[in-house]
């Protein structure tokens, strides 16, 4: 017994089994400081990081609660002395804000909806069908994507008012109803998209209609909901085609209607910061419930993985 | 009745592109396991494909049941195909899986209910109905990938390399429940695999193809004992076939096989005739497989028979590898003549560097032409169009 013990010391350099405890448990705890340490120095450089990237927006947020009598000072004024809402009330009653929101709200929304249905399924044609000039096509509709919205606006306005429809919902949602990006966006997504399903549903007797709803639909929800936070924001975002088609205030959008406080009396910065505020709230939040349709897989299990 | 014959079938992707599948022609009886077997890119899988109706026939005919299947929609050919990569929708359950496509066919939700459950139980994949893909096994999602085929009461299977993701035991065992369904229910399947093993066990016949042309279609031991050229030769078998050049010598009463380092083999009475008449000095390719070489004392090993010199039925090689497989041992050799390999006894002597000297029987010797490949001794296929 005794000699065994002895050997079991020799093989561990001479210390005992107590000893040999307290030894790991230094280690383990030298090493958990260190791994708390590179931790809190990573969070640190990312909060550093993101305030520097977040500034612009927070610094709006803290002028729209400013009087104004603050912002036209000397000093150097990051943070209200006085927060208010005061800003926010007047950007509301001055111009028909609610009004531009639900405008904008609308045609993003209809342009959204537009495109995820008619992108999804020219790429569907793109990515799953064989016919004739596949290849040719599909570079014409890429081809588009290198004419500048601005060379076509014209011809574009003058179609538009040829048909009479200028100055209402239609003229800001028609001419967005598609786009090659989402078109290429949506392929290069189906073109990995195991081509065996498809095959195995045909077998099936499976339509190619019922086969998109049933199961490319639910398949590729991540798609669809990037596609959608991509477009809605863009949607969001325009300014020039509105501006160039609608005249009259009911049928502003917001970013239109934020330039209007700018020229109703006299120039008001926080005024127009408190607009600017309340209209990325939407996309914001838009992009916040879509994230997590954009992370998500859907994919475990469809093939071996 | 689900007779499916194919006509001098070709398939050509792109005009002026290569065939990736040229002049099949092949009949397939009702009840058989086909098994399509060959290199990748042999043209196996494009073929089935074709008889799916996946990919369009660029020449040819494909017939079933006696009409012309061409332009017939896939869902209209009345087969099931199973797929190499399961093919299952991992956002319904099992259960939704196997019923997908009766669903689609508008069946009764009763009749659904109770094919679905003898295809789950025929494969033991009840207890899992109510669980998604993503959480089964290899295994299990390829029994899934089965029962959905086997819940349409097809006449025909199509099986892609279905058994090619699982591993080697798994493996085995499916091949086994795979013969088993096919013995139950009587189908046709026709099966696409690189794996000779299962063409081997499955196969009531075995069509090996190389290039996109069919090289032999026949039944298993018929392709094993009787390869129509070098290409079956080698490719069925394993390890494959040894390969020796030579030249067809008549000295005087026998004929004889002169090896490129000199040796003298002399041919069997029953291979000496055709070959003393047409290949008199002329090269040949014997091929000899590993479990046809012996080391000597091999029963029947000496003396003569007829008049061929069983004795002359040597060569001598040096080791170079020595694989022990538990039952028997391996032998890699190298000679002047040619490597090659011997399947031998477990006791076998020899290590590695040593020189050994090995029998040959040459009864079970094959000859191929070594211009055009072809087995000397082999006659036209009876089961091809």
């Amino acid at each position: 017994m005794s000699t065994q013990t002895n050997a079991m010391a020799l093989r561990r350099g001479g210390y005992s089994e107590a000893e040999l405890g307290r030894l790991h448990e230094e280690m383990n705890r030298c090493a958990l400081r260190k791994k708390h340490v590179q931790t809190g120095l990573l969070v640190a450089a990312n909060t550093l990081v993101a305030l520097v990237i977040l500034f612009p927006l927070l610094y709006s947020v803290s002028v729209a609660l400013m009087p104004s009598n603050e912002l036209f000072t000397m000093e150097m004024n990051l943070i209200p002395k006085h927060p208010t809402f005061e800003n926010f009330i007047r950007a509301w009653t001055q111009v028909p804000l609610l009004r531009f929101i639900i405008n904008s709200f609308l045609v993003a929304g209809s342009i959204t909806l537009g495109q995820i249905l008619t992108c999804s399924l020219a790429a569907f044609a793109f990515a799953f069908l064989e016919f004739r000039g596949k290849n040719v096509l599909f570079l014409l509709v890429m081809a588009t994507m290198m004419v500048p919205g601005e060379a076509t606006i014209l011809s574009n306005y003058l179609t538009v008012s040829g048909m009479g429809i200028l100055d209402t919902y239609s003229v800001l949602i028609l001419p967005s109803l598609t786009s090659a990006m989402g078109i290429f966006l949506f392929r290069q997504f189906y073109l990995s998209f195991p081509m065996s399903l498809f095959e195995s549903a045909k077998l099936d007797g499976c339509t190619n209609l019922r086969f998109i709803v049933t199961i490319l639909i639910p398949l590729t929800k991540s798609a669809i909901g990037a596609m959608a936070v991509y477009t809605f924001i863009n949607a969001w975002n325009m300014y020039m085609w509105p501006l160039l088609v609608t005249g009259s205030e009911n049928m502003r959008t917001v970013q239109i209607g934020i330039s209007m406080l700018n020229s109703v009396d006299a120039q008001s910065v926080t005024l127009m910061m408190a607009g600017v505020v309340t209209i990325i709230l939407p996309s914001m939040v838009i992009f916040i419930a879509g994230q997590k349709s954009l992370i998500k897989g859907m994919f475990s299990g469809a093939v071996k993985g | 009745m689900s007779e499916i014959v194919l006509k001098n079938v070709c398939k050509q992707y792109e005009k002026g592109q290569q065939y990736a599948v040229q002049d099949v022609s092949l009949r397939i009886g009702e009840g058989e396991f086909v098994i399509f077997v060959g290199p990748s890119g042999c043209g196996k899988s494009t073929t089935l494909r074709m008889i799916a109706g996946l990919e369009e026939i660029s020449r040819g005919e494909l017939w079933m049941d006696g009409a012309l299947c061409n332009y017939v929609e896939p869902k209209e050919r009345g087969l099931a195909m199973v797929f190499q990569n399961y093919a299952l929708y991992p956002h319904m359950n099992v259960y939704d899986n196997l019923a997908f496509s009766l669903q689609i066919r508008k069946m009764d939700k009763k009749e659904i209910d109770r094919r679905v459950h003898e295809a789950a139980g025929m494969l033991g994949i009840e207890h899992l109905l109510r669980q998604r893909p993503g959480s089964l096994s290899g295994g299990q999602k390829q029994r899934v990938a089965i029962g959905s085929a086997l819940v349409r009461n097809v006449k025909v299977f199509l099986l892609d390399e279905p058994l090619s993701n699982l591993d080697a035991k798994l493996r085995a065992q499916m091949r086994v429940e795979l013969a088993e369904i096919h013995r139950k229910l009587g189908a046709t399947m026709i099966y696409v695999t690189h794996d000779q093993t299962e063409a081997m066990t499955l196969g009531t016949k075995i069509v090996v193809m190389d290039q996109g042309r069919i090289r032999q279609a026949d039944r298993p031991a018929e392709i094993y004992n009787h390869p129509a050229d070098r290409f079956v030769a080698g490719f069925i078998g394993s390890p494959s076939m040894n390969f020796f050049k030579g030249t067809i010598r008549v000295p005087g009463r026998a004929a004889f096989l002169e090896l490129e380092d000199g040796t003298m083999l002399e041919v069997p009475e029953n291979r000496a005739g055709l070959l003393e008449e047409k290949y008199a000095g002329q090269r040949v390719v014997l091929g000899i497989r590993p479990e046809d070489l012996h080391e000597a004392g091999w029963p029947g090993g000496s003396g003569k028979t007829g008049h061929a010199d069983r004795s002359s039925w040597k060569l001598e090689g040096e080791i170079v590898a020595r694989e022990m497989l538990g039952s028997e041992c391996m032998l890699y050799l190298e000679s002047d003549a040619g490597d090659f390999a011997a399947r031998l006894p477990v006791a076998v002597r020899g290590a590695v560097g040593e020189k050994k000297q090995l029998y040959l029987d040459m009864t079970r010797a094959h000859y191929f032409d070594a211009q055009t490949e072809k087995n000397i001794f082999y006659r036209e296929g009876r089961d091809l169009v």
